[in-house]
């Protein structure tokens, strides 16, 4: 990878074109997961990759280049997150039958709510994560949905370890508050 | 509190994020990249003349306007860069 940046950076166009083929799954996987909701995510890879030749100078090379590319595209990813309104609050009468439901049923005294909810459960997730900020909302994606480690979102988000830690415990604070009162709605 | 808490831990694990297959690349995907991309130029350059194009021409055409209409509408006695600027404002920070 690192004899294919440097003939990017002398310019040779194939070697550009395997470059993008090679980072394409990564980028791909993160902005499909980070990106706001309705924004199409061949927009926002199409913004990475523009960044990632603009700045392809600046790489210095002490960190793979898929580590560089990656921080990129979450910061991207932030950035349009950024740019979007945050939902006030969700109420009940914004869920869907089935996702009221699904709520129902799991806060009902059942061990598990049966399955066949998975998707309503992430409807449900992305309805509470767009009342978040948008970094709140990214914190809590990479660490609750991504199973990341503090380690590792540090290395992508450039944040210290301690303002992760920070920003998660407020956050989930935040979504405790908003099941609260979402529950508090229930007809 | 704590209940809150493992609700929204048992909604994450119901969730079940599905295993992601990275999709294919759609076509023409690299071909738009690389059109953009210029070897030994900074390519941000061309993107941000891209975005800011429309926004420059959207800001000429309401100063021509706002212009146009200052100078057929301003009392005579009354500072016309004044007027001007007012509307301008006005025009810039009404949503």
């Amino acid at each position: 990878m690192a004899a294919c940046v440097e003939r990017v950076r002398q310019g040779d166009t194939s070697a550009a074109r395997l470059f993008i083929e090679q980072l394409y799954p990564l980028v791909e996987r993160i902005v499909r997961a980070h990106r706001p909701r309705r924004v199409e995510p061949e927009d926002v890879m199409q913004d990475v990759f523009m960044k990632v030749f603009a700045k392809l100078d600046q790489y210095r090379g002490t960190v793979p280049v898929e580590h560089w590319v990656a921080r990129l595209t979450v910061t991207t990813c932030l950035d349009h997150l950024r740019a979007q309104r945050c939902r006030p609050e969700l109420r009940w009468a914004d869920l869907t039958e089935a996702e009221a439901h699904m709520l129902e049923e799991m806060q009902s005294e059942k061990e598990q709510a049966p399955p066949g909810y998975a998707l309503d459960a992430r409807e449900v997730i992305a309805k509470l994560l767009e009342c978040l900020s948008a970094a709140d909302r990214l914190v809590i994606s990479l660490l609750d949905l991504e199973q990341r480690t503090v380690a590792e979102i540090h290395q992508l988000t450039g944040w210290s370890r301690a303002a992760i830690k920070v920003r998660a415990f407020r956050a989930r604070h935040k979504l405790r508050r908003m099941m609260e009162k979402l529950e508090g709605q229930r007809p | 509190m704590k209940n809150q808490q493992s609700n929204w831990d048992r909604l994450v694990a119901l969730a079940q994020p599905p295993a992601t297959t990275p999709g294919a690349m759609p076509p023409g995907f690299a071909d738009r990249i690389l059109a953009g991309w210029c070897p030994g130029q900074n390519v941000s350059t061309w993107q941000q003349w891209e975005t800011l194009a429309p926004r420059a021409l959207a800001l000429a055409l309401l100063l021509a306007a706002v212009t146009a209409g200052v100078e057929l509408t301003a009392p005579d006695r009354v500072d016309r860069n004044e007027l001007l600027a007012t509307a301008i404002m006005k025009e810039m920070l009404t949503p």
